[in-house]
């Protein structure tokens, strides 16, 4: 499976000027995390301007609480925390999300063109993992997003999500199951 | 690796675009309220809390060792009282002489089946 890890790290000694409130300091913390927590939203909530309210109040939490950060966890790990809990609260919120009617077609061609290599319009991206994650329970889309979108372990899941190993394997086991059924209607086994 | 998994490679390869990067950062920037302060250590608010605590404690030990003072005994024992009553002069607490007057009241007053026996007789 292919790992888009948590790959971004940041020296302690920009963390401990953030610390002192150095502003500059912190712009550069964004910069470095910004794609990363957007591409996370993105995924969980399938909306470009509701992954950027989230990747700003995320980095405004940071900013704020970052003199309560622990160093022994690991920054990056504590940054996909916040943005995670803030994601999880929007789709709790959510209490139905129809797909829209152009999300199949989307995920059909997709499915049909498995030679392509073309990049996806973040529309056309929103609209297969809006298609494939529909009916999945808000826990179990975060599960399925962070391991088999993101590439995490099932231990940084289980310290980003809170949840204990067993809750993280049974949603990702539903969540797959759930998306198998779902290709399988377009004939894909 | 199945179908299934290669089908979430294939997704997972697609990365959004995050348009305007620079913009949202100016904006986050622009927003920063004032940091909160940092974590204080636990300890010094485990102490005051013990010191405090402690301190409640020896305070009801003073009140409850207060409501058994030979001061309240004296008082009890200068009282004038029926000769029924003197073996309460001998009590060294109050709790010992609460003991001793509800013997003597329990003797004085007979009970039911002790007043039944009498007038079956």
């Amino acid at each position: 499976m292919n790992n888009t890890k948590i790959m971004e790290t940041i020296s302690n000694d920009i963390i401990e000027r953030c610390r002192c409130g150095d502003r500059d300091a912190f712009r550069s913390v964004v910069q470095t995390f910004q794609p990363m927590v957007f591409r996370l939203a993105f995924r969980l909530l399938c909306d470009e301007d509701e992954a950027k309210d989230v990747v700003q109040e995320t980095f405004i939490r940071v900013w704020m609480n970052i003199g309560r950060y622990d160093a022994a966890q690991r920054f990056t790990t504590w940054i996909f925390t916040i943005a995670t809990r803030l994601c999880l609260d929007r789709l709790k919120s959510r209490h139905f999300t129809e797909p829209l009617s152009g999300d199949e077609d989307c995920l059909s061609r997709f499915m049909a063109d498995d030679s392509a290599e073309r990049s996806l319009e973040n529309q056309e991206l929103a609209s297969i993992i809006r298609r494939l994650a529909d009916g999945l329970s808000p826990k179990q889309r975060l599960v399925f997003t962070l391991i088999c979108l993101e590439g995490l372990s099932s231990a940084e899941v289980e310290q980003i999500t809170g949840l204990d190993g067993d809750k993280v394997k049974s949603n990702l086991y539903v969540a797959r199951k759930t998306v198998r059924e779902k290709l399988k209607r377009f004939g894909y086994e | 690796m199945n179908d299934l998994d290669n089908i979430f490679e294939r997704i997972a390869a697609q990365q959004p675009t995050l348009a305007d990067a620079d913009a949202l950062c100016d904006r986050i920037m622009a927003n920063l309220p004032p940091q909160q302060p940092k974590a204080r250590p636990l300890w010094p608010m485990v102490t005051a809390w013990l010191s405090s605590a402690a301190a409640i404690a020896l305070l009801v030990l003073c009140v409850l060792s207060a409501n058994d003072s030979p001061v309240e005994l004296e008082r009890v024992a200068t009282v004038s009282v029926p000769s029924v009553y003197e073996p309460l002069r001998s009590a060294r607490t109050l709790n010992e002489a609460r003991a001793m007057l509800a013997d003597i009241n329990a003797r004085r007053s007979p009970s039911i089946s002790t007043i039944k026996k009498h007038f079956a007789r």
